[in-house]
């Protein structure tokens, strides 16, 4: 035992000092480098990498680029397909097709929860007293016209146009029963299908509606609602009835102009104005959009808004109105005019729209100095960092087509 | 000089630059393909929207569509395919029905207790191969005697 422990020790002594002489030694194959070999990979991986580098921003920058162009084109669709929409249902008001035939039942203070509504709804043409179905301004910081009530539309751009345009919403509804007098309310279905609930009814109070059939119209705002099941032919049918009662910021009479049977549609009277305006809302108009002020564009939860940014980087809209000169009208524009020199608004069956669509952010390595053509407008840039494109169209205003 | 001796990153940091390069050009290219898919539909709701006018136009001036019996629970109906007109990619059908008798619109000039104005609801529905429709509605009237 003491003697096998003892030629263990021997041979781990023996070992100990072989180890330190090998590790004294540099490992065959492990050598480092010499400061020459460091300097030149160094340099040859350096030239590589800003090779690669430099392919990378540039992908990076290609992208970029494309993705504003991108995003600047479905900016200039989407306004554009907005604003068709909206132009293209001007004057709308059920079978009479003659928005001049509504009788405006609203109070010139009209206001829904706190906004006022009055140059909305009350923008009627001085000279007929009549609702238009179109309103324009040529050149921001002017009154509407034909009507000249004041903008309300927050900060319009200098130089830029704007279009207001009223109308009933398509998706109109006979009504279920007739009315017993003028001063009744109005029939409709219960959209729930069953016994109108209190959040039903109150969905439709402060609405703005309109009732209209085949020879006129009338345009009034719901002051509260009820509801029940009634029979209709035998068939018990949930209704809501919606009343109009006189009042200030309300009504100006109890009574519509008549009373409507069924043969009448009954839905929201839409009125919408498009402007462009400031997005970060301080004292310069360097950041434009396209806003609107009227009814939302939600199709639940009905309600008005004021200066709400549609799109951004629309940076200015011109328009155009075709106007019929014809004596005997053949719904064909013979001129078109700016809202300045519009001689008869009623007399307007197309609108022909110009927008100047800018990316969102400016981009340094370019200078845009180029020359746009706006109808009749023609914008010269002054080099700053934004690609443009301008995007036109025109629109046939359907109501006007007999 | 076996394989095992060689040694450095070249590989790898070309693999890691491609990866970079190729995630670009794949969100890219994802991009690209939403952006065409929204101007495709774009137009073909155009398309489609100018075949709905045009069926307008037609029961515009089909006499077919002025006539009384137009109800509501019976309307008068014609599809592209009866007419012959070739609208390309998508068809259209339209559907005339009578609303209400009313006295003529002062702008008529018909004198109200001789002539009366029949007034019909013009609609045009149009459908694509890829199933888009637009549907325009338009009111018409004719002059006719009072009775």
């Amino acid at each position: 035992m003491n003697a096998n422990s003892q030629a263990k020790t021997g041979a781990m002594t023996n070992t100990l000092p072989a180890t330190r002489l090998y590790a004294a030694r540099p490992p065959q194959g492990q050598a480092g480098f010499s400061l020459i070999e460091l300097m030149i990979a160094a340099t040859i991986s350096l030239l590589l990498l800003a090779g690669a580098a430099g392919l990378f921003l540039s992908n990076k920058r290609i992208y970029r680029e494309q993705e504003e162009s991108a995003v600047l084109q479905e900016n200039g669709r989407f306004a554009m397909q907005l604003l068709q929409e909206n132009i293209r249902m001007a004057g709308y008001v059920g079978c009479s097709d003659d928005v001049t035939q509504l009788t405006n039942n609203l109070k010139d203070d009209v206001k829904r929860n706190g906004v006022n509504l009055a140059n909305l709804y009350n923008a009627a043409d001085n000279r007929t007293g009549t609702l238009n179905a179109i309103e324009g301004i040529d050149g921001g910081g002017r009154a509407w016209l034909p009507s000249g009530s004041g903008q309300n539309s927050g900060r319009m751009k200098p130089g830029t146009d704007a279009i207001s345009v009223r109308y009933l919403r398509g998706q109109a509804e006979t009504l279920p029963r007739a009315m017993g007098n003028a001063q009744d309310g109005v029939s409709v279905i219960a959209p729930s299908g069953a016994a109108p609930t209190m959040a039903d009814l109150s969905e439709f109070a402060h609405t703005i509606a309109g009732v209209a059939d085949c020879s006129g119209g009338d345009v009034f705002i719901v002051t509260n609602a009820g509801g029940g099941v009634y029979r209709i032919d035998g068939e018990p049918v949930p209704l809501i009835n919606l009343r109009h009662v006189a009042g200030s910021s309300r009504n100006k009479t109890n009574a519509l102009s008549r009373s409507y049977d069924t043969q009448a549609v009954i839905s929201q009277f839409i009125a919408r104005r498009f402007y462009i305006g400031d997005t970060d809302g301080d004292a310069t108009t360097d950041d434009p959009g396209l806003f609107y002020t009227g009814t939302n564009f939600s199709e639940q939860g009905y309600k008005h808004v004021q200066n709400e940014l549609l799109i951004e980087g629309v940076e200015d809209m011109q328009i155009l109105y075709g106007v019929d000169m014809d004596a005997n009208s053949d719904n064909i524009a013979d001129e078109f005019h700016t809202a300045a020199t519009v001689p008869d608004w009623n007399k307007i069956v197309s609108v022909r729209i110009a927008l100047l669509v800018r990316t969102l952010r400016e981009n340094r390595d370019i200078q845009n100095t180029q020359t746009y053509n706006l109808l009749d407008k023609t914008v010269r840039m002054d080099g700053d960092g934004y690609r443009r494109r301008v995007f036109t169209t025109t629109i046939l205003i359907r109501n006007r087509d007999a | 000089m076996n394989a095992a001796k060689q040694s450095g990153a070249a590989l790898i940091t070309a693999l890691m630059f491609l990866v970079i390069l190729t995630m670009l050009a794949l969100s890219s290219m994802t991009s690209t393909t939403l952006e065409e898919r929204m101007a495709a539909n774009s137009a073909e709701s155009n398309r489609v929207f100018q075949v709905a006018e045009t069926g307008l136009s037609v029961a515009f001036a089909d006499p077919r569509s002025y006539s009384m019996r137009n109800t509501e629970t019976n309307p008068y109906t014609r599809e592209s395919s009866a007419i012959g007109i070739n609208t390309g990619a998508a068809t259209f059908e339209y559907q005339s029905v009578f609303r209400q008798q009313t006295e003529p619109p002062r702008q008529t000039g018909y004198e109200a207790g001789k002539a009366a104005a029949f007034h019909f609801n013009l609609r045009s529905e149009a459908t694509s191969a890829a199933g888009t429709t637009s549907t325009l509605n338009q009111g018409a009237f004719q002059i006719g005697p009072k009775g």
